[in-house]
C-alpha cells in the first residue's frame, strides 16, 4: 500500500469511529447553514453522517461550510465537522475531489491565495482560507 | 446526476426512528402542482418534513420521497387577529423566530423544535411539552390546505381537519396550514428534585391547579446521573410568570437539558423509546414498575406522557410496560404516532374509523403507504372501480419516473420570509 493509501483507509477508520455513534436524531441540522439554505437532507449534516456511515464517499462533504454549529448542537458531541474534512481527504488520495477543490489547491500553491492570479503578481506571503 | 441520486436515496432512507427503508427517488416540491404532479403518478408517497419521528413515519418502504422542506414560506399574517398562514415545510423555531418580532408565538412546543415542520406537527397532531395548558397542535390549526390521494387541493375547515391532522399523512399531503397564536409568553422554570415517587405524583397534581404552569416535566434518577446532576428524581417546572428561579439564559439551559434527554439516553445504548400515557393518580404505580425493571424513564409527566426507554433486546420488557399501561387504563401512543412501529398496538375500533378515512381520501393507497394500518388488497374488481372513480393513472414502477430536482434547483429556493 502507498503511503497515501494508507493514510485515506485510516481517515475510512476514524470517520467511521465518528458517524457510526450517530443516533439520527437530527438535532444537528438546526444550526447548518448550508442545510437551511438547500433545505435537502442529503446536505444536511445527519445526511452527510448517514452517507458517510454507508462508507460512501461522495463529493457532498464539500458541501459544508466546516463552520462545526453541527458540533455544537449533536446532543452526543459528535465530531462530525472531523469527519467530513477526513472525508475530503479521502477524495482527495482517490483523487475524486471537486474540481473547485483542486484548483483551490494549485491556486495556493502556486499564487498564495485560492483565487488564482490576483493584480497580476505573484504574492510574497500564503494567504488560505 | 446518477451519483447525486445515489446519495439522496442513502440520505433520505431513515429518520429519527433508526428505522431503515428504501426510497428510489426524492421529489422537492416547490409548488402546488408538483405534489398533484407527483401523487398522479406515483403510487407510493412517502410525506417527509423534519425526519424528526421516532415510530418511521418518514421512512420510505420502496416509495418515492417527497420531501415538503423547500415549501416553507409565510404567506399571510395577520397581527390583530393573531392568525397565519404558512406553507407545510416550515421548521417551528423558524416560524417562532419570525413571530417574536412581531409579540407573538405559536404555543405547542415539541422537544424537536429546532427542525420539526408545521406540516409533520399537524400530521402527527403533535403535542410537547405544554399540553397542559395549550393541548395538541390541532388545537391551533383552523384550517389545512391538502392534496388527497387523487391529486386534488381539499380545503379543510374545522369538520374536516380530523380527516388529515393526527393521521401521519396516509390520507394527504399537508401542503398549507392557518394557524392560531398567541401572546409571546415571558417564561421561567425550575429544576426540583425529588427521591420519593408519590411525593412527585402529588406535586404534579398541586401545579396543575396552578394557572401560571405551562409544563411539567419528570426525569429519573438515572437520567439525572447522566446528566450530572443529583442523585434523585427531577421536575422541571415551567411558569408563564416571575415564580420560577431559572431565568433567562438560565431558563434557556434548562430547558435545553429537557430537549436533550433522549439524544443522551440514546447515546448510552437506551435507543427505543416508547410514549405511554397514564392518569395521574396512576403515575407512582407505572412508576415504580419502569424502576424495579430498570427502565429509565422521562416526560411531559404534566399531561401524563411518559418515555420509558430500552435497550436492544428488551421487547419482552416492552411488552410488559404496554400491558401495564393497558391495564391502569392508558394509551399506548401518548404522542409519538404509530407509523411503521406501532400498527400492532391499533385497537380494532380505531383501525376501523381510520381505514373508513384512509378509502375516502385516498383511495388507491398512495400516501404514506404501509404507514398507521395494513389495509387489505383491493380486489381487482374494486381496484377498478376505484381507479375510474379517481380518474387516475397508476404508475407502479421505475417507469416514467420523473426527476423534479432539476427543476427545483432551477428555481432556487425562496425562504426569505421566514427568517
Ligand atoms: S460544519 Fe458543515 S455540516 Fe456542520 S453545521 Fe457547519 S456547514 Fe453544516
Ligand atoms: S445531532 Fe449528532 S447524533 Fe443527532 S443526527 Fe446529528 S450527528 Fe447524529
Amino acid at each position: 500500500m502507498t503511503t497515501a493509501t494508507v493514510e485515506a483507509e485510516n481517515a475510512k477508520e476514524e470517520i467511521e469511529e465518528i458517524v457510526s455513534n450517530c443516533i439520527r436524531c437530527g438535532m444537528c441540522k438546526s444550526l447548518c447553514p448550508v442545510f437551511s439554505i438547500m433545505r435537502e437532507e442529503t446536505v444536511s449534516p445527519r445526511g452527510k453522517a448517514i452517507i458517510l456511515d454507508k462508507k460512501v464517499y461522495d463529493k457532498v462533504v464539500y458541501e459544508c461550510s466546516l463552520c462545526k454549529a453541527c458540533e455544537q448542537k449533536c446532543p452526543l458531541g459528535l465530531k462530525l465537522c472531523d469527519a467530513f474534512r477526513k472525508a475530503r481527504k479521502v477524495l482527495v488520495e482517490q483523487g475524486k475531489e471537486t474540481k473547485e477543490n483542486r484548483e483551490m489547491i494549485k491556486n495556493v500553491k502556486e499564487f498564495g491565495n485560492p483565487f488564482g492570479r490576483v493584480s497580476g503578481k505573484k504574492l510574497d506571503k500564503l494567504y488560505c482560507c | 446526476m446518477k451519483e447525486k441520486k445515489q446519495i439522496d436515496l442513502i440520505a433520505y432512507s431513515t429518520d429519527a426512528s433508526m428505522i431503515e427503508g428504501n426510497a428510489i427517488s426524492i421529489i422537492f416540491p416547490e409548488s402546488v402542482e408538483k405534489i398533484q404532479e407527483a401523487v398522479r403518478n406515483f403510487n407510493g408517497i412517502t410525506i417527509r418534513g423534519g425526519g424528526s419521528g421516532l415510530v418511521g413515519g418518514a421512512v420510505p418502504q420502496n416509495c418515492v420521497v417527497l420531501d415538503m422542506s423547500k415549501m416553507s414560506k409565510i404567506l399571510k399574517f395577520d397581527l390583530a387577529k393573531r392568525d397565519i398562514e404558512v406553507e407545510a415545510g416550515i421548521i417551528l423555531d423558524e416560524l417562532n423566530s419570525y413571530l417574536d418580532k412581531h409579540g407573538l408565538e405559536f404555543p405547542v412546543n415539541p422537544s424537536s423544535h429546532s427542525i420539526c415542520t408545521i406540516g409533520g406537527m399537524i400530521a402527527t397532531n403533535a403535542v410537547g411539552s405544554r399540553a397542559i395548558k395549550y393541548g395538541r397542535t390541532s388545537d391551533w390549526v383552523s384550517r389545512v390546505w391538502v392534496i388527497d390521494g387523487r391529486g386534488e387541493v381539499i380545503e379543510a375547515g374545522k369538520t374536516e381537519i380530523d380527516d388529515f391532522s393526527g393521521l401521519e399523512g396516509i390520507t394527504g399531503v399537508i401542503f398549507k396550514a392557518r394557524l392560531k397564536l398567541i401572546p409571546k409568553m415571558k417564561r421561567t422554570a425550575s429544576l426540583v428534585s425529588m427521591s420519593s415517587l408519590s411525593d412527585v405524583q402529588g406535586l404534579v397534581m398541586n401545579l396543575k391547579l396552578r394557572e401560571d404552569v405551562s409544563a411539567i416535566e419528570f426525569f429519573d434518577r438515572f437520567i439525572s446521573g447522566l446528566l450530572n446532576l443529583p442523585d434523585s428524581n427531577h421536575l422541571i417546572v415551567e411558569y408563564e410568570s416571575e415564580e420560577g428561579k431559572m431565568k433567562g439564559e438560565d431558563y434557556i439551559r434548562v430547558m435545553n437539558l429537557r430537549d436533550n434527554i433522549y439524544p443522551t439516553l440514546a447515546s448510552a445504548g437506551f435507543t427505543h423509546i416508547e410514549d405511554p400515557k397514564i392518569l395521574i393518580h396512576k403515575f407512582s404505580e407505572f412508576a415504580e414498575f419502569l424502576q424495579e425493571n430498570k427502565i429509565p424513564f422521562f416526560g411531559h409527566v404534566g399531561s401524563g406522557i411518559i418515555h420509558p426507554v430500552y435497550r436492544k433486546g428488551q421487547e419482552s420488557l416492552i411488552r410488559e410496560t404496554i400491558k401495564l399501561t393497558k391495564k391502569l387504563h392508558g394509551q399506548v401512543s401518548g404522542e409519538h404516532g404509530i407509523g411503521l412501529s406501532k400498527k400492532e398496538f391499533l385497537e380494532p375500533g380505531d383501525i376501523k374509523i381510520i381505514e373508513r378515512i384512509k378509502k375516502r381520501r385516498d383511495p388507491l393507497n398512495k400516501l404514506n403507504c404501509g404507514k398507521v394500518i395494513d389495509l387489505k388488497p383491493q380486489k381487482k374488481e374494486e381496484e377498478k372501480k376505484l381507479v375510474d372513480a379517481a380518474d387516475v393513472e397508476v404508475n407502479d414502477g421505475d417507469e416514467g419516473l420523473i426527476d423534479f430536482q432539476e427543476d427545483t434547483k432551477q428555481g432556487g429556493v425562496d425562504n426569505g420570509n421566514t427568517n
